[in-house]
């Protein structure tokens, strides 16, 4: 990979191209920088991947870079956006490195006050008519003045090859590149997309093992432990690793880090279940109560401390309790949990106050959960149940397979079928087909009663996520095993 | 009677903060991996998160001191949210110091210390990825924050990630009878008992509460904490949650307006009320869970500026409705 560290204008870079020489700020194709490497901080160097083969992406999204790669040039523009670490910038170098590519990248310079390098950087030619430039990080100024930067892209010409190689980030509307690459710009300026997928853990199970070698004493069960704290990134994956080699099993994660336990304490709030034996002062507490029928045995687990100990975000965890409450909460109180989860959405989202009203709104949420779910002899009516990351990611990936390569339709977005979902699940089905779902987005769902959804579910298969067995009376939380999660 | 020169000149705080990862009270399991990280070396760019007061940045330090030895001063920067940590500042004074030169020994690196990093900017976060990636081979990150869901994905995903949970009252206490014997602070157990109350398992609170009770009565009795804290007593709150829960309206709202008149500011008599009422075990489940609820309304009321007795009195009135409601 070419890298030219930038301190002037834009003639360092037209230099590094022009310049075959080997310039001390340009180093040629084939020796790579390893930038990944160095973040990941000690595991050895040649455990880089050095060929596609070594690449444990999907094959199908490999060879989606692979073929944007090796078009004729000039290819134009490639957003290539994912998740961190799942892989983005190591299959752009290995496989540009395969194909014999030459790639510049830019890297930021100190001062870029006002300053047109990185315009400059953009609208250079490589000398090489094959080669292409790549762009990790963007300008500050970027993301404050997103009409500039459309110009700018607007302004590129048509010979030119450029990826943009961008984390996406769902914490951050600022920074997310998707604000950057609407649909719109993509489909007026033919600016050709990859989207990257956290990778599924048996492919980040395989990498680490790669990583790992044969003389480790890392069991493959461990190394799925890891790959489920990671979720999908590689980076975070082998940093666990690290310290796992050198550290051993106890010192490098915490099972307590793993997204399993979010499970655990949604499923701790929706199950609601109480403990064998109420203590006394309980007892006594609840005999203040008038409505005799309201009175509560004493729940299993300290509310308190699943609330001040929850290490996740409570506007996180409340959003699984709404997914994952219509199945559990009688219909007839359904509307009192759902109240509270709207008022600690819509009062209590103190957001400059956030450490204050964080604990309120989940205070509120778990307690009414926690109350409005119990039910008497619950023992019988209650059903093993895996517990899934949100329903709507499910359905933005079936959503996803209707859509046609390439095709920008703005009506695909991930809001209208949550909406919506929640309230599907509730009835046990899930509309006949994505395909007719959303072809009638809206009239579909509440126009109709629900005999004739039934009427219309009856004849298809119907997918429902409960595992019914008679007569189990305890509750199990299995979390679905996320392998598929690449495979679409 | 305690040294007053020196309980006034240094804050305990500062006095007994650890110096070694060794002392630091808590978080066992937590502190047993940053030793090894001490003893080995070669550490990953870290995200400590954790609720104020549990020892975040104390560890750190202890780990940048057993680490660095001797050059820790001139090796490990300290950035807090009192510094100015625009982009700029992470561009520059960041970069300057990563690209200083030290000598250390192999296996150890330069220290950065980002105090409260989920309060930076995104940009200066942003900025913060390239620069970490730049100056790996000399320069580690130690990022302390209250969640690490609030720094941003780039920067989680090239750190490793420590978590750190609220000290128990038990650690506590056994830390504030460690300072107290060395101060020789003359206590009773319901005075530790009402700090443990007042700090919600916040460390720093606990001493500098403690300190605060000895500097100012001497003697530290849940009266004095109390009154030093300046927090209404929070067995009055439980008293007229009992009258709440048995709809004495008159007797309750007397509680409030009595509170009220000794100059409690609204906003600490709600802050009271809720962290007595959710460890409260007089009051039923149900009622629990509405009094929170309004209690948080009215929070947000007082807050957003309407502090006024009205608003305390209409809270304590809708709560004496409620087991009637019910």
């Amino acid at each position: 990979m070419m890298v030219t560290t930038r301190k002037k204008r834009s003639t360092t870079v037209s230099d590094a191209f022009n310049d075959d020489s080997t310039g001390k700020r340009a180093k040629r194709s084939g020796t790579s920088t390893k930038t990944t490497q160095a973040e990941s901080v000690t595991i050895e160097c040649d455990t880089t991947p050095m060929t596609s083969n070594d690449l444990h992406m999907h094959s199908r999204k490999l060879s989606e870079i692979r073929n944007w790669l090796s078009k004729p040039a000039p290819r134009g523009i490639l957003s290539l956006i994912g998740p961190p670490g799942s892989g983005k910038s190591t299959a752009v170098r290995v496989l540009s490195h395969e194909l014999k590519i030459l790639t510049s990248e830019w890297l930021e310079c100190d001062h870029e006050i006002e300053d047109d390098s990185f315009a400059d950087f953009l609208h250079c030619r490589p000398s090489t008519r094959t080669g292409i430039l790549l762009v990790r990080h963007l300008p500050q100024s970027t993301y404050n003045d997103l009409p500039k930067f459309h110009e700018l892209l607007r302004s590129i010409p048509s010979s030119s090859s450029i990826i943009f190689c961008l984390p996406s980030t769902q914490s951050s509307w600022h920074l997310n590149p998707t604000r950057l690459f609407t649909p719109m710009i993509c489909l007026d300026l033919g600016i050709s997309q990859i989207t990257t997928n956290p990778f599924a853990t048996t492919f980040l199970t395989k990498a680490m093992k790669r990583v790992a070698g044969n003389n480790s004493d890392c069991r493959d069960a461990e190394l799925t432990e890891i790959a489920k704290i990671a979720d999908g990134d590689l980076r975070k994956a082998l940093i666990i690793l690290n310290l796992r080699l050198r550290f051993g099993k106890g010192n490098a994660y915490d099972k307590a880090d793993s997204p399993i336990s979010l499970f655990h304490a949604v499923g701790r709030i929706v199950y609601a279940k109480r403990a064998e034996k109420t203590s006394s002062s309980w007892k006594e507490a609840e005999r203040l109560l008038n409505n005799e029928r309201m009175r509560r045995p004493q729940p299993d687990f300290d509310v308190n401390l699943l609330v001040e100990e929850s290490p996740y975000d409570s506007q996180k965890l409340i959003s699984f309790v709404f997914e994952h409450s219509p199945r559990f909460t009688p219909m007839s109180s359904l509307h009192k949990v759902f109240d509270a989860i709207s008022l600690s959405d819509s009062t209590l989202h103190v957001w400059n106050r956030r450490d204050v009203f964080d604990q309120y709104a989940l205070q509120t949420v778990v307690r009414n959960s926690l109350f409005y779910n119990y039910q008497e002899n619950a023992g019988e009516s209650r059903c093993k149940y895996a517990f899934t990351n949100p329903l709507s990611d499910q359905l933005v990936k079936e959503m996803r397979k209707l859509v046609p390569e390439n095709e920008v339709s703005m009506c695909w977005r991930k809001e209208y079928y949550t909406e919506t979902v929640p309230m599907m699940s509730r009835m046990g089905i899930l509309p006949p087909s994505m395909e007719y779902f959303s072809h009638n987005l809206g009239s579909f769902i509440w126009l109709k009663g629900l005999d004739q959804w039934k009427a219309q579910g009856s004849h298809q298969i119907v997918k429902t996520r409960v595992v019914e067995e008679e007569g189990h009376v305890e509750f199990d939380i299995v979390d679905t095993d996320d392998s598929d999660t690449d495979s679409f | 009677m305690a040294d007053l020169k020196n309980s006034e000149t240094i804050p305990w705080v500062e006095k007994y903060r650890p110096m070694l990862l060794n002392d630091i009270v808590g978080n066992e399991h937590t502190i047993e991996r940053l030793k090894h990280f001490a003893k080995h070396g070669n550490v990953p760019n870290l995200i400590i998160s954790g609720p104020p007061g549990c020892g975040k940045t104390t560890s750190i330090w202890a780990l940048a001191r057993e680490l660095l030895g001797k050059h820790v001063k001139e090796a490990c920067l300290e950035l807090n949210a009192s510094d100015d940590r625009g982009i700029d500042v992470v561009r520059n004074k960041i970069k300057t110091f990563a690209q200083t030169r030290v000598t250390l020994p192999a296996g150890r690196h330069k220290m950065i210390i980002l105090d409260e990093a989920d309060s930076m900017t995104e940009g200066a976060q942003q900025a913060l990825r390239k620069t970490m990636e730049g100056y790996s081979k000399t320069t580690r990150f130690a990022l302390a924050c209250n969640q690490s869901d609030k720094i941003i994905e780039p920067l989680q995903s090239r750190c490793a990630i420590v978590r750190y949970m609220k000290l128990s009252d038990a650690e506590m206490l056994l830390r504030l009878q460690e300072v107290a014997a060395m101060e020789n602070v003359q206590y009773d157990d319901e005075g530790l008992v009402a700090i443990l109350f007042t700090a919600q398992g916040d460390m720093r609170q606990a001493l500098n509460n403690l300190q605060c009770t000895v500097s100012g009565y001497g003697y530290v009795n849940a009266e004095n904490v109390y009154k030093v804290c300046d927090e209404p007593h929070p067995s009055m709150m439980e008293d007229m949650f009992v009258n709440c829960v048995k709809g004495k309206v008159r007797e309750a709202s007397e509680t409030i307006h009595l509170l009220y008149r000794l100059g409690y500011s609204p906003e600490d008599i709600i802050n009271t009320m809720f962290r007595v009422c959710k460890v409260c075990d007089k009051i039923p489940e149900l009622l629990k869970l509405e009094f929170l609820r309004e209690i948080g309304i009215c929070h947000v009321r007082i807050v957003e500026g309407l502090s006024t007795l009205v608003q305390l009195s209409g809270l304590v009135a809708k709560m004496c409705m409620m087991n009637e409601a019910s």
